[in-house]
């Protein structure tokens, strides 16, 4: 690990040598390498993450350019992932990226996110997120949640066996929006993917975290927090499963 | 009883406004979802979440006088 490269981070109370070493030897599974997920990539690949793995199966779009990092004019019509780790190895040589060109869904997700230390979604659907939600609960990997729209993010931990589960929360159906259809503003992405990605840093190096619900509002620059708490007869992590 | 409504992320623009004060007769939330539908019917297409006094509940926690109940969606996009 190079000390001076990480100086900036290592001279934090919070991070310090041992937390860096914490994150050297993390791998962090990232679903879906779009807004958030790209954008978080890019902060866990400055942040000395020991490795990355990166799923998606879309290609760059010339709509996405305006808030996806890791991606220039010259990655239009070509794949993200692999956009994305000649980016990151840029970036950071060091770290290690494995590519998953594949669409999750609820039969590959258990095999695509297993052996990760934390599993970062960058979705843009409930129905990967539910999947991701059962299949970590499952394996017991800490899953970070974040997602984005217009001009709002929101981001919910999940630490299997201590903080509530996309299922405790009984989270309502509703219509989902995509960001070319009903419009996202940049800094929504980054607001967001900042609160993911510092998330996940205080759950790799072992910081106890409670169960919330962060809402960014990238237009008053706000945050507001939600306490939550874990339901014992969630159907997914409820006590009788355990 | 008298409660304080907040509204996040979109319902901010759905409802036109982050906060209103509501007199309430009911006791529980899935009641006072029952009201605020009516007030704003748009709201429940989109998914309505509830958290009182910043704590997420469900339908049936009970509510007090001065309560400040916050209702938000689940946001989808990534």
């Amino acid at each position: 690990m190079n000390i001076n490269r990480y100086s900036g981070q290592i001279a934090l109370r919070e991070i310090s040598i041992s937390g860096q070493k914490k994150l050297s030897q993390s791998m962090v599974t990232i679903v879906g390498i779009g807004g958030n997920g790209s954008v978080s990539a890019e902060l866990f690949a400055r942040m000395g993450i020991g490795k990355l793995r990166i799923v998606d199966d879309d290609v760059v779009r010339e709509n996405n350019l305006h808030r996806q990092f890791l991606y220039g004019e010259s990655s239009v019509g070509k794949q993200k992932v692999v956009e994305a780790a000649g980016a990151l190895k840029l970036i950071n040589r060091e770290m290690q990226v494995e590519v998953v060109n594949k669409h999750l869904d609820a039969e590959n997700v258990s095999g695509i996110i297993e052996g990760s230390s934390l599993v970062y979604d960058g979705t843009d659907n409930f129905a990967a997120r539910f999947a991701l939600n059962r299949a970590c609960v499952k394996l017991g990997i800490p899953f970070v949640m974040t997602s984005s729209l217009q001009y709002w993010g929101e981001v919910i931990p999940v630490v299997p066996g201590k903080t509530a589960c996309l299922d405790c929360l009984n989270i309502p159906k509703m219509e989902e929006g995509s960001c070319s259809q009903i419009g996202i503003f940049p800094p929504a992405v980054s607001m967001t993917a900042s609160i993911g990605v510092s998330t996940s840093v205080s759950i790799l190096m072992g910081s106890e975290i409670t169960g919330f619900i962060k809402i960014a509002d990238s237009l008053k620059n706000t945050v507001e927090t939600i306490e939550t708490q874990r339901n014992p007869d969630c159907r997914t992590c409820g006590n009788k499963l355990r | 009883m008298k409660l304080s409504v907040r509204y996040f992320a979109m319902f901010t623009e759905v409802t036109g406004t982050s906060n209103e004060i509501l007199e309430f007769e009911g006791t529980n939330i899935m009641q006072l979802k029952k009201v605020i539908n009516d007030l704003h019917p748009e709201l429940s297409r989109k998914g309505m979440m509830v958290a009182v006094n910043e704590r997420y509940s469900d339908d049936s926690t009970i509510l007090a006088e001065g309560d400040t109940v916050a209702i938000f969606p689940p946001v989808s996009g990534g």
